[in-house]
C-alpha cells in the first residue's frame, strides 16, 4: 500500500466528480430535501413563527439516515466497475499503482467528494438550525458522524463494485443493501421488540443496533441532539447503548471495511 | 558497459480456470531497438499475454524477466515504472479536458514535470487540448490514449490493437512515434489485425495461436513470394489496354485508374514498364507482402 498513490487516486476522483458536476447536483439534493422537511415541520406546527425544534431535528436526522447511504451508493456503486468497462482500470494497473491503492484512493476520494457535497448542501440548514438555537458544537459533531456514515456506505459500494462482474448485479446488490440497512433491519428490529415485548434477549438486543451503521448514526445523532429521550425511542433495555460503546462500534466498522478491502485484494 | 534493455518470458503459462490454459509455455525474448508485432486471431491469448507483460496478471507458471531480473510482487512497481501501455479499449475521462487528462495520467504514472506541449504536438492534439474528451473524434481519443502511453519515454512500450480508429495520417504518425521510441532504445511490442500495416513497420512478427507462439518471422525475410499490389495510374485505362494487361499478367483487376492484383516482384516491375510503354504514368504504387496474411488464414 502506497500513501502517495492513494492520495493521487483520491485527487483524481475529486477532480472527476467536480468536472462531471456530481458534487453540485448532490449538494442541491441535500439542500432541497432538507428545506422541504423544514417547510413541512413548520406546517405541522401550524405556526410559522414557532418551529418544533425536536420534531424538526428528528426529521433531519432520519432524512440524512436515508439520504447519505443512498447518495453514497449512487456515487460509488460503479466506481470500479465503470473503470473496468472503460478499460481505465487495466490502464491504471499498468502504472506503478496497486489494486489496494486504487480501492483506498477511491474510498477516500469519494468520501471527500461526498463531504464537500454534503457540506455545501447542508450549510444553509446549519445556518437555519443555528438561528433556531441549536448548538454549533453539536452540529459539528453531527457533521462528523455523517462523514463516517458516508465513508462506510461508500466502502460497501466500492466493495460490491469490485467483486461483481456486471452492472445489473452491482445495482441490485446496492439497492438490496440500502434497503436492508435502512428499512428491513429497522422493521425486523421493531418486529422482535414488539413481538416479545422487549423481553427477548433484552440484555443483548441493543447490541444488534451496532451491526447496522445507519442505526449507529441514528443513535449517535440522538445522543448529540436529544440525549434524554434515547431510552424511550427504542423501547428496549438499552443499557448497552452507552456513548463509549457506540464510538467503539464506529471504529470496529472502519476496521471491518479496511479488512474487507484487503480481502478483495487477496482475492 | 551499458546494459541493454531486455524483456523475457520464460516458460510462461496462464489460466483463468484451472486446466484451461490460455497461455502455454511461452518463451520469448524482446530486445531494445526492436519493434515486435504479435499476431493472432481473436482468442489466441494476445490480450492475456499483454496483461502479463504489463504486470496486471502474474504468470501461473514460468517467469517474466526484465534485464534478467525476475519480476514478482516485490519489484513489480519498479518494473511498471519502465512501462508505457496503450490498451485496446479505453474510454478516458470524458468530462475532463485533454490537457487535464494527460496531466492526471502523468501524475498517476509519477511524472510531474513532463513536456505536455511536446506530447500534444506529437500526437497531433495540440490544437484540441482545450476540448473535453467527449468532444473528440474516435481517432483523436485513440491518439490521446497513445499520448498517455509515451509519457516519460518508457523503456518498454506495449500497444494492444493501437490503430483501431486511426486515419491514414494518424497511422503514419503512430508508426513514426514507434520508430522514434525504438531508436531511443525502447522495446516496442504491438498487436494488430492490420497485417498490411504491420508489414514494413516492424522488425519481427510473432504468431500466437491457442496460447502458444507458433512462429517467429523476421520481417526482412519476407521479400520472397507473391505480393498484393495497388497501382494508381494518372488516367482511366482504355478497354483495349485493360484486356491486353489482363491477358499478359493474369491475376489482375482493373477499375477506372486503379490496378489491383497478386504478382511476384518481377511481374510488378514488368507491369509498370508495360503500362509506361503506353504513355501512362504510375502515380502511386503500394506493395504488400502476402506471407503474414497466408499464415493467419492458415491458422483460422
Amino acid at each position: 500500500m502506497n500513501i502517495n498513490n492513494i492520495y493521487k487516486i483520491s485527487i483524481k476522483e475529486i477532480k472527476y466528480n467536480i468536472s462531471n458536476y456530481w458534487i453540485f447536483l448532490s449538494a442541491f439534493i441535500f439542500t432541497a430535501l432538507n428545506f422541504i422537511i423544514i417547510y413541512f415541520s413548520e406546517i405541522i406546527t401550524g405556526d410559522y413563527s414557532q418551529t418544533d425544534t425536536r420534531a424538526l431535528l428528528l426529521s433531519i436526522i432520519h432524512l440524512q439516515m436515508y439520504l447519505i447511504p443512498l447518495l453514497s451508493f449512487i456515487l460509488s456503486y460503479d466506481s470500479i466497475l465503470s473503470e473496468k468497462e472503460f478499460g481505465i482500470l487495466d490502464l491504471i494497473l499498468s502504472y506503478r499503482i496497486s489494486f489496494i491503492d486504487i480501492l483506498f484512493g477511491k474510498l477516500i476520494g469519494n468520501t471527500i467528494v461526498f463531504i464537500i457535497a454534503f457540506f455545501l448542501g447542508f450549510l444553509p440548514v446549519i445556518i437555519y438550525l443555528v438561528l433556531l438555537g441549536v448548538s454549533i458544537l453539536i452540529l459539528i459533531k453531527f457533521l462528523f458522524i455523517t462523514f463516517w456514515l458516508s465513508f462506510i456506505f461508500n466502502s460497501f459500494a466500492i466493495y460490491i463494485s469490485s467483486v461483481s462482474g456486471n452492472r445489473t448485479t452491482v445495482i441490485s446488490l446496492s439497492i438490496f443493501i440500502w434497503l436492508f440497512f435502512i428499512f428491513i433491519y429497522d422493521i425486523l428490529f421493531i418486529f422482535i421488540t414488539t413481538m416479545f415485548d422487549g423481553n427477548f434477549f433484552s440484555d443483548i438486543l441493543g447490541f444488534l443496533l451496532f451491526f447496522n451503521p445507519a442505526q449507529i448514526f441514528r443513535l449517535l445523532s440522538l445522543f448529540y441532539f436529544m440525549p434524554l429521550d434515547i431510552n424511550d425511542l427504542f423501547g428496549i433495555d438499552v443499557g448497552v447503548l452507552k456513548f463509549i460503546y457506540i464510538i467503539i462500534s464506529m471504529f470496529i466498522w472502519v476496521f471491518a471495511v479496511i479488512f474487507g478491502f484487503f480481502c478483495i485484494k487477496n482475492k | 558497459m551499458v546494459k541493454k534493455n531486455s524483456l523475457k518470458l520464460s516458460n510462461v503459462s496462464f489460466y483463468y480456470k484451472k486446466n484451461i490454459d490460455v497461455l502455454k509455455n511461452i518463451n520469448v525474448n524482446f530486445h531494445e531497438g526492436n519493434i515486435i508485432a504479435l499476431l493472432g486471431i481473436n482468442g489466441s491469448g494476445k490480450t492475456t499475454l499483454f496483461k502479463i507483460l504489463t504486470g496486471i496478471y502474474e504468470p501461473k507458471n514460468g517467469n517474466l524477466l526484465y534485464n534478467d531480473e525476475k519480476i514478482d510482487k516485490h519489484n513489480i512497481i519498479k518494473y511498471k515504472s519502465n512501462l508505457g501501455f496503450m490498451p485496446e479499449f479505453v474510454h478516458l475521462y470524458k468530462d475532463m479536458y485533454v490537457r487535464e487528462v494527460l496531466s492526471l495520467l502523468a501524475n498517476l504514472k509519477g511524472y510531474k514535470n513532463f513536456n505536455m506541449d511536446k506530447i500534444l504536438r506529437n500526437i497531433q492534439l495540440y490544437e484540441h487540448a482545450h476540448k473535453k474528451v467527449k468532444a473528440l473524434s474516435k481517432g483523436m481519443k485513440q491518439r490521446l490514449n497513445l499520448g498517455q502511453a509515451i509519457i516519460g519515454k518508457p523503456k518498454i512500450v506495449i500497444f494492444d490493437e493501437p490503430s483501431n480508429g486511426f486515419d491514414c495520417t494518424s497511422i503514419t504518425m503512430f508508426y513514426k512515434t514507434l520508430k522514434e521510441l525504438s531508436d531511443n532504445g525502447s522495446i516496442v511490442i504491438i498487436s494488430s489485425h492490420h497485417l498490411t500495416e504491420i508489414y514494413g513497420n516492424v522488425d519481427k512478427v510473432l504468431i500466437l495461436s491457442s496460447g502458444m507462439i507458433l512462429k517467429s518471422i523476421d520481417i526482412n525475410a519476407l521479400d520472397e513470394g507473391d505480393k498484393n499490389i495497388y497501382l494508381y495510374i494518372n488516367k482511366e485505362i482504355e478497354m483495349s489496354l485493360k484486356v491486353s494487361i489482363i491477358k499478359k499478367f493474369g491475376n489482375i483487376v482493373i477499375k477506372n485508374n486503379l490496378i489491383t492484383g497478386i504478382l511476384s516482384t518481377y511481374n510488378i516491375l514488368e507491369l509498370v514498364k508495360y503500362i509506361a510503354s503506353f504513355g501512362l504514368i504510375v502515380k502511386d504504387i503500394r506493395v504488400e507482402s502476402r506471407i503474414l496474411e497466408d499464415v493467419l488464414i492458415n491458422l483460422s
